[in-house]
C-alpha cells in the first residue's frame, strides 16, 4: 500500500478485518507518519482504560429478584396501562371533555341570546281535543300545524313552544331586474 | 422458552452485566442517580422481552443496545441536552496546567470524555473501552459500520484535544 492509511482505518485498527489489517500492517512498516498516528489513537484507548472505577450503588447490588419485588415503580404503571380500567379511562376522558365543551358552548349561546328565550318566559299552551287553530293562535302560538296530529286526540298534554322571534329577511334585487317593467 | 427460564436468564444477565451497564450509562450521562434509574429501566426492558431472549445470539451486545436506547430516550424525554454536571463544566472551563494538578489524571480523562458529544462518546466507549467489534457497535447503535469508523476516529481526535487541554504534560 503506497497511499497513507485513512484516519478511520487507523482509529479502529484493532477491529479491522484480517485482510484489511494485513495491508495496513504492510504500509505501517514503511510509513512513520501513519505509525505515529496509530500510536496516538492507541494512547486514547489506553487512557480510556485508565478511567476511574465505578462502583455499584447499594440498590443495584441486590439480586434481580429483590429489584423486581421492591425497586421498580415502572412495572405497576405499565400493568395498569394494559388493564381494562385504563382502556375505559382512555375513552371516557375525551368523551367527557367533548360533552363538557358542548354544554359550555350551549350555555354561552343561551346567555348571549337574551331574556326572551328563557324557559320561564315561554308561553305554555294547553292542547285539548277541542282546541282549534284559531284558539291556539289567539293564545300566542305563532303558527299551528296539524300535520301528523291525528286522532285519537291526546287526553291532556302540555307543549312548550318557543316565543316568536323576529326574523330579518334580506332580499337582494338586481338593479337590472328592478328596472324591468312588467 | 418458559417464563421461568426467561426470568432466570434475565437474573443471570443482571448479575453478569449490571456493573458494566451502570458504568456505561454513568459515563454517557455523567449523572450517578440517573444512571442508577436507567440501569433498572434497562433490565426491566430486558425482563419484558424475556420471551425473545432465546433468539438473541449476542446477549451482551443486545443488553448494551437496550441500555443505549433507554439512555438516549430518557435524555431526549428529559430534554437533558446539557450532558455535563455543573462541576465538570466549571472544571473544563478552566484551561492550563493547573487543571491536571487539581483534578488528577483520572479526572482529566473523565472530563475529556464528558466533553464529547453523545454521538461520539457512545461509539468510542463501546469500541475502545468495552471492546466491542465495529460490527457489534454498529448493531448496538443502529448505524452503519462506516459510520462507526468515522465516529470512533472523530471521537478519538476530540478526546485527544480535550485531554491535552486538561492534562498538557
Amino acid at each position: 500500500m503506497k497511499r497513507h492509511c485513512t484516519n478511520e482505518r487507523l482509529a479502529v485498527y484493532r477491529g479491522l478485518p484480517p485482510a484489511e489489517r494485513l495491508s495496513v500492517d504492510a504500509h505501517l512498516r514503511q510509513c512513520p507518519a501513519c505509525t505515529a498516528r496509530l500510536a496516538g489513537y492507541e494512547r486514547v484507548d489506553q487512557s480510556l482504560h485508565a478511567l476511574p472505577d465505578i462502583h455499584l450503588p447499594a440498590r443495584l447490588q441486590q439480586p434481580w429478584s429483590r429489584q423486581m419485588a421492591v425497586d421498580h415503580p415502572a412495572t405497576p404503571d405499565r400493568r395498569r396501562r394494559n388493564g381494562p380500567g385504563y382502556a375505559v379511562g382512555r375513552v371516557l376522558l375525551p368523551a367527557s371533555l367533548v360533552i363538557g365543551l358542548i354544554v359550555g358552548v350551549w350555555l354561552l349561546l343561551a346567555s348571549l341570546t337574551g331574556d326572551d328565550n328563557r324557559v320561564a318566559a315561554t308561553p305554555t299552551l294547553t292542547l285539548t281535543p277541542t282546541a282549534t287553530t284559531a284558539a291556539l293562535l289567539h293564545e300566542g302560538a305563532s303558527a299551528v300545524s296539524l300535520t301528523g296530529f291525528a286522532p285519537p286526540p291526546l287526553p291532556q298534554a302540555a307543549a312548550v313552544l318557543p316565543p316568536p322571534r323576529p326574523t330579518l329577511i334580506a332580499v337582494y334585487v338586481h338593479p337590472a331586474a328592478a328596472l324591468r317593467t312588467p | 422458552m418458559s417464563d421461568k427460564d426467561g426470568a432466570t436468564l434475565v437474573s443471570e444477565l443482571f448479575e453478569q452485566h449490571r456493573l458494566a451497564i451502570f458504568a456505561y450509562i454513568r459515563r454517557l450521562t455523567a449523572d450517578t442517580s440517573l444512571a442508577e434509574e436507567l440501569t433498572q429501566e434497562t433490565f426491566l426492558r430486558v425482563f419484558e422481552a424475556r420471551e425473545r431472549l432465546k433468539q438473541v445470539t449476542n446477549l451482551r451486545a443486545w443488553v448494551f443496545r437496550v441500555a443505549t436506547n433507554t439512555t438516549f430516550s430518557a435524555l431526549r424525554r428529559r430534554k437533558f441536552y446539557a450532558w455535563l454536571p455543573w462541576e465538570t463544566v466549571e472544571r473544563t472551563s478552566v484551561q492550563g496546567q493547573d487543571v491536571a494538578e487539581i483534578v488528577g489524571m483520572e479526572d482529566a480523562i473523565e472530563t475529556a470524555l464528558a466533553n464529547l458529544a453523545s454521538r461520539y462518546r457512545a461509539p468510542l466507549l463501546l469500541f475502545s473501552y468495552y471492546g466491542f467489534s465495529v460490527a457489534e457497535v454498529a448493531a448496538i447503535l443502529g448505524i452503519s459500520e462506516g459510520a462507526v469508523r468515522t465516529r470512533v476516529y472523530r471521537g478519538k481526535e476530540m478526546f485527544q484535544k480535550a485531554y491535552m487541554r486538561g492534562n498538557p504534560r
